[in-house]
Protein backbone atom coordinates (compact mmCIF):
# COMPACT_ATOMS: atom_id res chain seq x y z
CA UNK A 1 0.00 0.00 0.00
CA UNK A 2 2.99 2.28 1.05
CA UNK A 3 4.80 1.58 -2.04
CA UNK A 4 1.69 2.20 -4.37
CA UNK A 5 0.98 5.78 -2.64
CA UNK A 6 5.00 6.24 -3.21
CA UNK A 7 4.44 5.85 -6.59
CA UNK A 8 1.23 8.07 -7.08
CA UNK A 9 3.00 10.65 -5.72
CA UNK A 10 6.27 10.24 -7.63
CA UNK A 11 3.99 9.83 -10.90
CA UNK A 12 2.27 13.49 -9.82
CA UNK A 13 5.70 15.69 -8.52
CA UNK A 14 7.79 14.55 -11.71
CA UNK A 15 5.74 16.71 -13.98
CA UNK A 16 5.49 19.23 -11.39
CA UNK A 17 9.08 19.56 -11.20
CA UNK A 18 9.68 19.37 -15.01
CA UNK A 19 7.23 22.33 -15.40
CA UNK A 20 8.87 23.90 -13.01
CA UNK A 21 12.01 24.01 -14.64
CA UNK A 22 10.19 25.50 -17.95
CA UNK A 23 12.72 27.00 -20.34
CA UNK A 24 15.83 27.32 -17.97
CA UNK A 25 18.29 25.34 -18.63
CA UNK A 26 21.05 24.04 -16.08
CA UNK A 27 24.62 25.56 -17.88
CA UNK A 28 26.59 24.20 -14.87
CA UNK A 29 27.92 21.57 -17.14
CA UNK A 30 30.09 24.39 -18.86
CA UNK A 31 32.11 25.72 -15.92
CA UNK A 32 34.97 23.04 -16.89
CA UNK A 33 34.70 24.38 -19.92
CA UNK A 34 35.18 28.06 -18.76
CA UNK A 35 37.96 27.14 -16.50
CA UNK A 36 40.16 26.03 -19.67
CA UNK A 37 38.62 29.22 -21.47
CA UNK A 38 40.89 32.09 -22.22
CA UNK A 39 38.20 34.34 -22.70
CA UNK A 40 34.89 33.74 -20.86
CA UNK A 41 31.83 35.81 -20.39
CA UNK A 42 29.21 33.97 -18.03
CA UNK A 43 26.34 36.58 -17.37
CA UNK A 44 23.27 35.29 -15.36
CA UNK A 45 20.44 37.90 -14.84
CA UNK A 46 17.07 36.90 -13.20
CA UNK A 47 13.93 38.58 -13.51
CA UNK A 48 14.60 40.82 -10.28
CA UNK A 49 17.83 41.75 -12.29
CA UNK A 50 15.86 42.78 -15.07
CA UNK A 51 13.15 44.62 -13.60
CA UNK A 52 16.39 46.77 -11.78
CA UNK A 53 17.72 47.87 -15.01
CA UNK A 54 15.74 46.77 -17.82
CA UNK A 55 13.89 49.76 -18.96
CA UNK A 56 16.84 52.00 -17.67
CA UNK A 57 19.04 50.79 -20.29
CA UNK A 58 16.88 51.75 -23.12
CA UNK A 59 17.15 55.41 -24.09
CA UNK A 60 14.07 56.64 -26.38
CA UNK A 61 14.58 55.72 -30.38
CA UNK A 62 12.41 54.60 -32.75
CA UNK A 63 13.14 50.89 -31.66
CA UNK A 64 12.89 51.27 -27.98
CA UNK A 65 9.36 50.69 -27.10
CA UNK A 66 9.61 47.34 -29.26
CA UNK A 67 13.10 46.84 -26.74
CA UNK A 68 11.33 47.79 -23.83
CA UNK A 69 8.37 45.73 -24.51
CA UNK A 70 11.07 42.85 -25.17
CA UNK A 71 12.52 43.04 -21.81
CA UNK A 72 9.91 43.82 -19.53
CA UNK A 73 8.90 40.43 -20.38
CA UNK A 74 11.90 38.45 -20.27
CA UNK A 75 11.94 36.21 -16.94
CA UNK A 76 15.82 35.78 -17.53
CA UNK A 77 18.96 35.73 -19.65
CA UNK A 78 21.49 33.03 -19.10
CA UNK A 79 24.69 33.76 -22.03
CA UNK A 80 28.28 31.54 -21.82
CA UNK A 81 30.33 32.57 -24.44
CA UNK A 82 33.69 31.14 -24.40
CA UNK A 83 37.20 31.27 -26.58
CA UNK A 84 40.26 28.38 -26.48
CA UNK A 85 43.46 28.75 -27.57
CA UNK A 86 43.11 25.15 -28.49
CA UNK A 87 40.70 24.60 -31.68
CA UNK A 88 39.83 21.22 -30.05
CA UNK A 89 39.40 22.22 -26.84
CA UNK A 90 35.84 20.58 -26.25
CA UNK A 91 33.78 17.99 -28.02
CA UNK A 92 30.34 16.94 -28.81
CA UNK A 93 30.43 14.85 -25.54
CA UNK A 94 31.11 18.44 -23.57
CA UNK A 95 27.67 19.82 -24.66
CA UNK A 96 26.07 16.84 -25.04
CA UNK A 97 24.57 17.53 -20.92
CA UNK A 98 22.75 20.26 -22.17
CA UNK A 99 21.28 18.84 -25.35
CA UNK A 100 19.81 16.40 -23.00
CA UNK A 101 17.71 19.01 -21.63
CA UNK A 102 16.17 20.26 -24.92
CA UNK A 103 14.77 16.56 -25.22
CA UNK A 104 12.03 17.72 -22.22
CA UNK A 105 8.34 18.13 -23.32
CA UNK A 106 7.93 21.58 -24.84
CA UNK A 107 11.24 22.24 -26.49
CA UNK A 108 11.20 22.12 -30.50
CA UNK A 109 14.14 22.55 -32.93
CA UNK A 110 13.78 25.45 -35.46
CA UNK A 111 17.56 25.52 -37.07
CA UNK A 112 20.08 23.32 -37.28
CA UNK A 113 23.45 23.10 -38.93
CA UNK A 114 25.84 20.75 -38.13
CA UNK A 115 28.87 20.44 -40.15
CA UNK A 116 31.94 18.17 -40.15
CA UNK A 117 35.26 17.74 -41.84
CA UNK A 118 37.69 15.13 -42.72
CA UNK A 119 39.97 16.83 -40.31
CA UNK A 120 37.72 15.84 -37.25
CA UNK A 121 36.96 19.62 -37.22
CA UNK A 122 32.96 19.90 -36.28
CA UNK A 123 30.67 22.57 -35.57
CA UNK A 124 27.72 23.05 -34.80
CA UNK A 125 24.29 25.61 -34.53
CA UNK A 126 21.16 25.13 -33.32
CA UNK A 127 18.08 27.75 -32.43
CA UNK A 128 15.57 25.60 -30.27
CA UNK A 129 12.14 27.14 -28.88
CA UNK A 130 10.21 26.32 -25.43
CA UNK A 131 6.79 26.29 -26.64
CA UNK A 132 4.87 24.01 -24.52
CA UNK A 133 0.96 24.66 -25.29
CA UNK A 134 1.85 27.15 -28.82
CA UNK A 135 2.89 29.32 -26.47
CA UNK A 136 6.99 30.76 -26.63
CA UNK A 137 8.10 30.61 -23.03
CA UNK A 138 12.16 30.56 -24.22
CA UNK A 139 14.78 30.22 -26.21
CA UNK A 140 18.05 28.17 -26.63
CA UNK A 141 20.64 29.15 -28.88
CA UNK A 142 24.16 27.29 -29.28
CA UNK A 143 27.02 28.07 -31.74
CA UNK A 144 30.06 25.89 -31.13
CA UNK A 145 32.93 25.87 -33.62
CA UNK A 146 36.43 25.04 -33.07
CA UNK A 147 37.62 26.77 -30.41
CA UNK A 148 35.23 28.53 -29.71
CA UNK A 149 31.39 28.16 -27.85
CA UNK A 150 28.42 30.60 -27.42
CA UNK A 151 25.31 29.56 -25.11
CA UNK A 152 22.28 31.63 -24.87
CA UNK A 153 19.10 30.57 -22.74
CA UNK A 154 16.40 33.54 -22.24
CA UNK A 155 13.65 32.68 -20.42
CA UNK A 156 10.31 34.43 -21.32
CA UNK A 157 7.98 35.11 -24.02
CA UNK A 158 10.68 36.22 -26.41
CA UNK A 159 9.75 36.84 -30.29
CA UNK A 160 12.63 35.96 -32.62
CA UNK A 161 11.68 38.93 -34.65
CA UNK A 162 11.32 41.37 -31.91
CA UNK A 163 15.36 40.52 -31.30
CA UNK A 164 16.00 42.08 -34.32
CA UNK A 165 15.04 45.36 -32.66
CA UNK A 166 17.66 45.48 -30.60
CA UNK A 167 20.30 46.70 -33.50
CA UNK A 168 21.32 49.91 -33.22
CA UNK A 169 19.39 50.27 -29.38
CA UNK A 170 21.84 49.05 -27.10
CA UNK A 171 25.17 49.70 -29.16
CA UNK A 172 24.33 46.43 -30.54
CA UNK A 173 25.36 46.76 -34.69
CA UNK A 174 22.62 47.27 -36.99
CA UNK A 175 22.69 44.85 -39.29
CA UNK A 176 22.45 41.55 -37.52
CA UNK A 177 19.78 39.73 -36.01
CA UNK A 178 17.84 37.19 -38.17
CA UNK A 179 15.68 37.66 -41.34
CA UNK B 1 50.42 64.42 78.24
CA UNK B 2 51.10 61.18 76.69
CA UNK B 3 49.45 59.37 74.08
CA UNK B 4 47.38 57.02 76.38
CA UNK B 5 45.63 60.18 78.18
CA UNK B 6 45.47 61.54 74.46
CA UNK B 7 43.36 58.46 73.15
CA UNK B 8 40.97 58.02 75.92
CA UNK B 9 40.29 62.14 76.03
CA UNK B 10 39.58 61.32 72.02
CA UNK B 11 37.05 58.21 72.59
CA UNK B 12 35.64 59.14 75.78
CA UNK B 13 31.79 59.21 75.29
CA UNK B 14 29.57 62.49 74.56
CA UNK B 15 26.29 63.57 74.65
CA UNK B 16 24.58 64.45 71.75
CA UNK B 17 23.54 67.95 71.60
CA UNK B 18 19.84 67.57 71.83
CA UNK B 19 19.10 69.75 68.23
CA UNK B 20 21.04 66.93 66.24
CA UNK B 21 18.41 64.70 65.51
CA UNK B 22 16.34 67.87 63.68
CA UNK B 23 19.41 69.11 62.00
CA UNK B 24 19.98 65.66 60.59
CA UNK B 25 16.41 65.63 59.37
CA UNK B 26 16.40 69.10 57.86
CA UNK B 27 19.85 67.85 55.61
CA UNK B 28 18.44 64.99 54.46
CA UNK B 29 14.85 67.02 53.28
CA UNK B 30 16.79 68.91 51.70
CA UNK B 31 19.34 67.08 49.71
CA UNK B 32 16.17 64.97 48.41
CA UNK B 33 14.60 67.79 46.69
CA UNK B 34 18.01 69.74 45.41
CA UNK B 35 17.00 73.52 44.15
CA UNK B 36 17.55 73.96 40.14
CA UNK B 37 21.04 74.51 39.33
CA UNK B 38 20.61 77.38 36.50
CA UNK B 39 20.81 76.32 33.02
CA UNK B 40 19.68 72.85 33.68
CA UNK B 41 16.65 73.02 31.07
CA UNK B 42 18.90 74.35 28.10
CA UNK B 43 21.31 71.39 28.74
CA UNK B 44 18.30 69.32 28.45
CA UNK B 45 17.26 70.39 25.02
CA UNK B 46 21.10 70.37 23.74
CA UNK B 47 20.90 66.71 24.91
CA UNK B 48 17.72 65.57 22.98
CA UNK B 49 18.98 68.23 20.11
CA UNK B 50 22.25 66.13 19.45
CA UNK B 51 20.75 62.93 19.87
CA UNK B 52 18.05 63.53 17.33
CA UNK B 53 20.95 64.95 14.94
CA UNK B 54 23.14 61.92 15.86
CA UNK B 55 19.75 59.87 14.22
CA UNK B 56 19.18 61.90 11.60
CA UNK B 57 22.59 61.37 10.24
CA UNK B 58 22.56 57.77 10.88
CA UNK B 59 19.15 57.13 8.75
CA UNK B 60 20.43 59.73 6.44
CA UNK B 61 23.52 57.58 5.75
CA UNK B 62 22.28 54.70 5.44
CA UNK B 63 19.60 55.81 3.45
CA UNK B 64 22.59 57.45 1.11
CA UNK B 65 24.71 54.57 1.53
CA UNK B 66 21.73 52.19 0.30
CA UNK B 67 21.04 54.45 -2.55
CA UNK B 68 24.41 54.46 -3.85
CA UNK B 69 24.77 50.60 -3.46
CA UNK B 70 21.21 50.23 -5.58
CA UNK B 71 23.00 52.41 -8.26
CA UNK B 72 25.78 50.68 -8.76
CA UNK B 73 23.71 47.17 -8.67
CA UNK B 74 21.45 48.77 -11.67
CA UNK B 75 24.63 49.78 -13.54
CA UNK B 76 26.12 46.22 -13.21
CA UNK B 77 23.23 44.67 -14.05
CA UNK B 78 22.87 47.41 -16.76
CA UNK B 79 26.03 46.59 -18.17
CA UNK B 80 25.88 42.81 -18.18
CA UNK B 81 22.24 43.18 -19.70
CA UNK B 82 23.93 44.80 -22.57
CA UNK B 83 26.87 42.09 -22.86
CA UNK B 84 24.09 39.45 -22.71
CA UNK B 85 22.04 41.07 -25.65
CA UNK B 86 25.00 41.66 -28.02
CA UNK B 87 25.81 38.09 -27.43
CA UNK B 88 22.79 37.17 -27.80
CA UNK B 89 22.49 39.16 -31.11
CA UNK B 90 25.79 38.58 -32.76
CA UNK B 91 25.00 34.40 -32.19
CA UNK B 92 22.24 34.80 -33.77
CA UNK B 93 24.12 36.69 -36.64
CA UNK B 94 26.70 33.47 -36.88
CA UNK B 95 23.65 30.99 -37.52
CA UNK B 96 21.98 33.24 -39.83
CA UNK B 97 25.34 33.83 -41.87
CA UNK B 98 25.74 29.81 -41.46
CA UNK B 99 22.55 29.35 -42.47
CA UNK B 100 22.61 31.55 -45.54
CA UNK B 101 25.78 29.23 -47.08
CA UNK B 102 25.68 27.26 -49.60
CA UNK B 103 24.12 23.81 -48.94
CA UNK B 104 26.98 22.01 -50.48
CA UNK B 105 28.51 21.32 -47.05
CA UNK B 106 26.05 19.20 -45.75
CA UNK B 107 24.29 22.51 -43.55
CA UNK B 108 20.47 22.85 -43.45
Amino acid sequence: MKTTLALVAFTLLVPVAASAQGARLNLSFLDRLGERATEKQEITIDRSMLSTAGSALVGDGPNSAVVKQLLSELEGVYVRSYEFDDQKAFSMDDILAIRKQLAAPGWSRIVANEEKDKGGNWELQEIWLFNPGGKVGGIFIINAEPGELQVVNIIGPIDLLKLRGLGGVLGIPRNIGIN
Amino acid sequence: MNIDHELRDALRRKQAPPDLADRVLDRINTSAAPAPRAGHGSSMVMRWLAAAAIVTLTVGGAERYYTSQKAAEAARVQKELRMALQITSETLAVVQSKLSQPADNGGR
